[in-house]
């Protein structure tokens, strides 16, 4: 169940104005009514999840999630940005001190790309922030039951800054691509 | 200022790529004029994907005398002595780097620009539960593995590797309160 705020038409019209910016992304407060996230939250800490290491690439924990169980979010995305997306790509993530994701030099899709948050009360300074490139640098902060929505174009890359030793808990968040064709 | 009264030997380890370890390498007098004048230097926090540390500028351009005298030694006695071993390199550049407690390097190769030989002074030690390792990695198909070897931060001991395809390695995150820090650069072809 999503916050009522964003089925209303008015909320949606004002963040599809907020989205035609250089680097189209927006971040959502408050994205699931309470009960909708502590129920989300909750089945996100059951599946198993897998560490995975590639030095060059990436060290995190995930598990591949079913569209059914994020029906809601991508409906909702597939409204506010008037899109079917025809292929899916969900996973949970579950990152602890010394995990990190690095750029990719190849090239890219195009696709929506969505992070949804779990993580509550993270210091910025233990890392962890999903970070966008283009021209730019585009820091988002890890920030609970938020959802942020970005169009990735083929120059886009995206890193997960390291976690340092000074982290105190585990972040947890699902990251998803809506790819249209 | 003599840097070295002579320089040691230069064979390089191949395993898990050429490499060289080289303790006590410069003169005590020089290396204590070094760290003094580095701790004179302005550090600038860099930033990417890869790495947070500390670093200067490029001192190569340096106008301070015992930079300038360092800048020359690479460029003369220590270029001679890898042209001797059969290393032939045009110039040499020079910055030096502060890792802190949180700081780190991630896995890469360091290929760019010509980059030939990668050299490395340690002007500070760190114990072994004090992070700042240098790790070098094994590699399959051009992509690193496991760790092959890790080298801790030991006061006056020169690194050398070749970059190459296969030359991946990193610095494991500092941990606590003293500081890693390093005269590096590269020199190239």
């Amino acid at each position: 169940m999503l916050n009522p705020i964003y089925n209303e038409e008015k909320t949606l019209a004002k963040i599809r104005e907020q989205f035609k910016a250089d680097f189209p992304s927006i971040q959502l407060h408050e994205i699931l009514a309470p009960e909708a996230y502590t129920q989300l939250r909750k089945t996100l800490l059951e599946p198993t999840y897998t560490r995975e290491h590639i030095p060059d690439k990436h060290r995190y924990a995930r598990a591949p999630l079913s569209k059914a169980l994020l029906k809601n979010i991508i409906t909702f995305i597939e409204k506010l940005l008037n899109i079917t997306s025809t292929t899916t790509d969900l996973h949970a993530y579950q990152m602890e001190w010394k995990d990190y994701t690095l750029m990719h030099d190849e090239e890219t899709k195009e696709c929506v790309e969505f992070i949804l948050d779990l993580t509550q009360d993270w210091d910025e300074s233990w890392g962890g922030m999903t970070i966008y490139h283009e021209e730019d640098y585009h820091i988002i902060p890890p920030t609970h039951n938020t959802l942020v929505i970005i169009r990735r174009s083929k120059k886009t890359q995206r890193f997960i800054k390291y976690i340092n030793n000074h982290v105190q808990k585990k972040r947890h968040f699902i990251l998803g691509q809506l790819y249209t064709r | 200022m003599e840097f070295v009264k002579v320089f040691p030997n230069l064979e390089f380890e191949t395993h898990p790529f050429q490499h060289a370890i080289l303790p006590h390498f410069l003169n005590d007098e020089a290396l204590h004029a070094l760290l003094k004048t580095l701790q004179q230097e302005e550090f600038l926090e860099k930033n990417s994907d890869l790495f947070t540390f500390f670093q200067t500028n490029d001192l190569t351009t340096s106008e301070n005398s015992m930079l300038k005298q360092t800048h020359a030694f690479l460029e003369g006695p220590m270029r001679d002595w890898l042209k001797h071993a059969g290393i032939t390199t045009t110039h040499a550049d020079m910055h030096a780097t502060l890792y802190e407690d949180t700081h780190y390097l991630l896995p890469h190769d360091d290929r760019l620009e010509n980059r030939k030989i990668a050299y490395l002074l340690y002007l500070s030690s760190l114990g072994k539960d004090e992070g700042g390792q240098l790790c070098l990695y094994n590699s399959k198909d051009s992509r690193p593995t496991t760790i092959a070897k890790k080298i801790l931060p030991q006061a006056n001991t020169l690194i050398l590797f070749q970059v190459s395809a296969v030359s991946f390695h990193e610095v494991k995150e500092v941990l606590g309160k003293n500081q890693r820090i390093t005269l590096g650069g590269w020199f190239h072809a």
